[in-house]
Order: structure tokens, then C-alpha cells, then sequence
């Protein structure tokens, strides 16, 4: 394979992992999926007042890519060798559920700010605003969590780019549950 | 090598890619204008495939196939385009080195506000539509849908290259396609991002953009395995970038685009292309943004055209649909006019195609950009085989 996993960080049932380390349990808290992601935006001391304006699945992207760029990673650089591959199966249900309740014929008000959330892709947009990543960025939605065919994806892109890392993972984001397993891989020196 | 051995566009302009090249040239749209549609309050103009023509043709398709499931529109679209696509060549869909891509931003979302149940729960997600449109053929392996807003079409040319070119599959069968909904145009509408008469890509004038339906597709193969292949349109090279700027606005500076040309056309010369097929959106950010990536690409002798005139944006469609109409013209020497264009309205000089024109030249530019800062370019090249 042409790249390595350097760490990751998954984020299911109100529990926030970082590598082997569970690093925030929650599970025992009666809490929304909101509550749950801004509790984990306190207790790692972040100061990135547009998180307040995300939605969850950006929210929720957000988060464990700050856990995978907290050590010795210069966010004020613009990288254009550094990308993000990004999957996940339901596209993004959440706000499209929302927004639909903006736009019912009794009610008609919908919001350009809700709007823009219904399309997957823009949680990468975020990303790579916070995080100055100007490579590929790219949304897959797949049926399932599929690790090897994750990995496949990847493979592909590195052998067909400039990338020297990227953010990449699965991002599940709906019903009150959030089913994330993101992680950062650079390409191997052999193949640079 | 990899190569395009068969296309389709179903859109309002007909039902295969010769009848809406023809269309093209003879300067027809597929724009109409919508007093109400969708019962919203504010007028549209937008490109709508007929749905009883639409019915007619996979009718005939559904019985060949011996497949009687109610398919929603979309998903119609969809079938309708690959099997005209296959109809030319020899893939065999059962074959699990066969895999679809589908490109779509919102694929059936109008099912979210619907009541009714004709269909099953699999046809409102994304994947689950995939999964329809690729058991239809009696393709078993699961397809791939790249959602990256209005670049999915390129996206997913890029994604499908790459996986022939690891040769885990011989064959992807990438569509893409959209339809027209009232989720989607009212979300447009609250942007102020549509214009309430046809659009004009990099006019002065140009008010937004006109929404329109659409599928398309590309069957990619390898060359070396299909000799059979004559004057075949090859994908060259793709390449994807984000601006790392704004979530909903264009770079003012086009850095990702200009960084997504400069990576694609790397050890290729300004002189060697036809023409640039911009995203020519019709909205004042966007083809300003354009024309700054192109003037800093140094491509501002190349003709650029934009085609979103004829049948307005067709989201997901659009990357593979215009890159068929730019192809065909293309192998007849022709670059066609940018419909809804007089007089320039952006900043930096470029070349905009006015009038059709003649080329001798084998290579082309697709453009595309999008919400999420993304961009996606890819050079498509003709091969004249003499074999």
C-alpha cells in the first residue's frame, strides 16, 4: 500500500476515541446528539466559534479531525498536498430532514445559512477552511462501512495525485447518532 | 489508456447524445419558462425531460430487460441513458469487473417530502438508488456515488478512471444525473442564485443561473483491452482541488481552481487545446472566478465556451453531459457558442466563444466548481486510430 495510517479517532455511542484511548464517555448522559458534540468541543478547549453554526455532520467532522491535527500540525499554511477523502452512507439526511421542514407548502421559509448543509461535500469544505487543505477533496457515499474498499478508494487517489496526506474516514451522521471513524494518512517514502 | 466506448445524455433536448449534439448545434434550448413549479410562488426558467417521453422509452428498455419495478424519474433518467450507452459495445453488466458511479448531489430527494409509498425505502438514499440503477442491469457489485455538489460529474470520472487504471475493474459505467425538485429549487431560490430568464454565462447581463434535469453517462474502458475502438475519446488526466475559502462562495482569487488546472494540465501546452468548457454558471461570482483561475493558468488565448444556456445546470449530470456535447463537437472540428452570451462581463480577457467556430485541435478542458470550495478539471484528448 502507498500510505500508512499516522493516527485516528472514531466517535460512536457518546464515547469520543482517540487511537486505542477513549478520551470522552458520555454514554451515561441523557443528552442530544448536539449536546454531546458541543460537550466534547469544551472539554478539548477549542476556540473556533464557527462550529456554533455547523451542522451535526460537520460538527462531528470537525471535532475528530481537530484530534487528528492537535500535535505539531501547522493549521496556517495552505497545503495543496494535503487532502480529504471523505465516506459515509446516508449523504446528509440530517439537515435534509431539516430543511424539508422549511419548505412545506403551508410554510415556505427556507434558509440559504440550512440550504448549504444538505449537500455531503461541505463538511470538507469546512475542513479544509479550518485546516488550509487546498488538494483533492472528495465525498463518497457507499451502502455500508466498508474498511478495504475505504482503503482501495485511497490507494487510487495517492497513486493518482501529488497528496503527501490527507484527511480521510467514514462520517455517519443521523437519527441522534453519529458513527465516525476518521484518520490521518500520509503516503510512504517509497512512494514519493 | 482510458476510454470512452459508449455515451448517452437524456435531457430535455432528446434522449441520446446525437440528437442533443444536433440540438446543440442548431442552437435549440431546453429552457422553459415555469409560472409555478412545484407550486413555489417565485417564477423559474429550467430544463425538464418530458416524463411521458420518458415513460415511452423505458417502457421499451424495462420489457428488454424483463424488469417490471416501479423506478422512480431519476431512476428512469438514469436506466434510459446506460442502456442506450451499452448499445454501444459489448459490456457485459453481470460481470463483477463491471461497477457503476453515479454522480448525483440530491439523487430521489423528493421522496423526503412525499407521502406516498410506491416506492421502497432503499430509493431515497443515495446508495440505495445506486444499488436500483445497477441491479436493473443485473450488475451485482456495489456502486459508488460521489455527491461533491455541482463537481460530481468530473468527481466521478476522476474516481472511475482511477479504478480502471488499478485494474481491479475492466469496466465503469459513471452517471451521472438530476432532477428537478422542489427541495432543490427553492434552496437556489433563497440563495438569490437563480435568474428569471435564460441564463448568460459570462454576459455582462447574466442575472444566475436556470436549473435543469438530466442523465448522463460514460462508459470507461481500457484501451488495450478494447482494440476495437475507433476515433475514441481518451480521459488524459483529472484533477480535484479545494479553495479552503468560503463553504457556499467562490474563491475571489480561484485558487483551487487554478491549482486543480495547473495540476491536470501539467507537461501539456496552451496551444495543444481546443478549447475550455468553463462551469459558466451564469452567476456574477462564479464566471469572474473562472475567468481570474484561467488568466492565472496562463490559458487566456484558449477559446472558452460555456453551455449551460441550452439546458441550464443539471448539477450532477452536468460534468459528464457537457463533456460529451464539447467531445462531439470537437471530433467534427466544431466549438460551439456560448448561448445567452454578447458582451464579456468579466474582468480578466478571455476568449469566449461567440460564434461557432473551427478547430483542428484534439484536446479539451472540462471545468467545474462548486459548494465546499470544490473545483475539478479534466483534459479529454481524441485519438484518430488508422488501424
Amino acid at each position: 500500500m502507498n500510505v500508512h495510517i499516522v493516527n485516528s479517532c472514531q466517535i460512536f455511542d457518546r464515547k469520543f476515541q482517540y487511537g486505542e484511548k477513549i478520551l470522552i464517555d458520555r454514554s451515561n448522559e441523557q443528552e442530544s446528539l448536539t449536546e454531546f458534540l458541543s460537550a466534547i468541543y469544551r472539554e478539548m478547549n477549542l476556540d473556533y466559534p464557527k462550529f456554533f453554526k455547523m451542522d451535526l455532520l460537520c460538527k462531528a467532522g470537525f471535532l475528530a479531525s481537530e484530534a487528528l491535527t492537535n500535535r505539531n500540525f501547522d493549521k496556517t499554511t495552505q497545503k495543496a498536498d494535503m487532502g480529504l477523502i471523505l465516506f459515509n452512507s446516508v449523504s446528509s439526511i440530517d439537515t435534509d430532514e431539516k430543511y424539508q421542514q422549511t419548505i412545506r407548502k403551508e410554510e415556505c421559509f427556507p434558509s440559504p445559512a440550512l440550504f448549504v448543509y444538505t449537500l455531503p461535500n461541505i463538511v470538507t469544505g469546512e475542513l479544509a477552511i479550518r485546516n488550509k487543505i487546498l488538494g483533492e477533496s472528495m465525498f463518497y457515499v457507499l451502502e455500508k462501512y466498508d474498511l478495504d474498499r475505504i482503503m482501495e478508494i485511497i490507494t487510487d487517489t495517492f497513486n493518482d495525485s501529488t497528496l503527501c496526506s490527507a484527511l480521510c474516514g467514514w462520517l455517519d451522521v443521523a437519527y441522534e447518532k453519529a458513527n465516525v471513524h476518521m484518520f490521518l494518512v500520509e503516503r510512504n517514502r517509497l512512494f514519493r | 489508456m482510458i476510454v470512452v466506448t459508449g455515451n448517452n445524455i437524456v435531457s430535455a433536448l432528446g434522449f441520446t447524445s446525437e440528437e442533443n449534439y444536433l440540438n446543440f448545434k442548431r442552437g435549440k434550448s431546453g429552457l422553459r419558462f415555469h409560472k409555478s413549479l412545484f407550486h413555489l410562488e417565485e417564477p423559474v426558467v429550467a430544463s425538464a425531460v418530458n416524463s411521458r417521453l420518458l415513460n415511452l422509452h423505458f417502457t421499451k428498455i424495462a420489457e428488454a430487460y424483463n424488469n417490471h419495478k416501479n423506478y422512480t424519474h431519476l431512476e428512469k433518467m438514469a436506466i434510459v441513458s446506460i442502456a442506450d450507452a451499452l448499445k454501444q459495445n459489448k459490456v457485459d453488466m453481470k460481470s463483477n469487473k463491471v461497477q457503476l458511479f453515479l454522480s448525483t448531489t440530491k439523487g430521489n430527494i423528493f421522496l423526503l417530502g412525499s407521502k406516498y409509498s410506491r416506492y421502497p425505502s432503499s430509493a431515497s438514499t443515495l446508495a440505495g438508488t445506486a444499488k436500483r440503477i445497477a441491479r436493473f442491469f443485473g450488475n451485482g457489485t456495489e456502486p459508488i456515488v460521489i455527491s461533491n455538489a455541482c463537481t460530481s460529474g468530473i468527481c466521478a470520472l476522476v474516481a472511475a478512471r482511477r479504478a480502471v487504471m488499478s485494474k481491479r475493474i475492466d469496466t465503469a459505467v459513471v452517471v451521472g444525473a438530476d432532477m428537478l425538485s422542489r427541495f432543490v429549487t427553492s434552496g437556489f431560490q433563497s440563495f438569490k442564485a437563480l435568474s428569471s430568464e435564460p441564463c448568460k454565462p459570462f454576459d455582462k447581463e447574466r442575472k444566475g443561473l436556470n436549473l435543469g434535469e438530466a442523465a448522463a453517462t460514460m462508459i470507461l474502458q481500457n484501451k488495450r483491452e478494447n482494440k476495437t475502438v475507433k476515433n475514441s475519446v481518451c480521459l488524459e488526466a483529472g484533477a480535484v482541488s479545494n479553495d479552503a475559502n468560503h463553504i457556499s462562495g467562490p474563491s475571489r482569487t480561484g485558487e483551487g481552481l487554478f491549482l486543480a488546472l495547473k495540476s491536470c494540465l501539467q507537461g501539456f501546452k496552451s496551444e495543444q487545446i481546443a478549447v475550455v468548457n468553463a462551469h459558466g454558471t451564469a452567476t456574477v461570482y462564479n464566471d469572474e472566478m473562472e475567468s481570474i483561475a484561467l488568466t492565472r493558468a496562463g490559458l487566456t488565448k484558449v477559446p472558452v465556451n460555456a453551455l449551460k444556456g441550452y439546458l441550464g445546470h443539471t448539477l450532477g449530470a452536468a460534468g459528464i453531459l457537457e463533456s460529451i456535447i464539447t467531445m462531439r463537437s470537437l471530433c467534427e472540428g466544431l466549438l460551439l457558442p456560448t448561448k445567452g452570451y454578447n458582451v464579456s462581463g468579466v474582468t480578466y480577457p478571455i476568449d469566449i466563444v461567440k460564434e461557432p467556430r473551427h478547430t483542428d485541435k484534439s484536446y479539451a478542458v472540462k471545468m467545474l466548481s462548486g459548494f465546499g470550495g470544490c473545483n475539478a478539471v479534466m483534459l479529454f484528448s481524441i485519438h484518430h486510430d488508422t488501424k
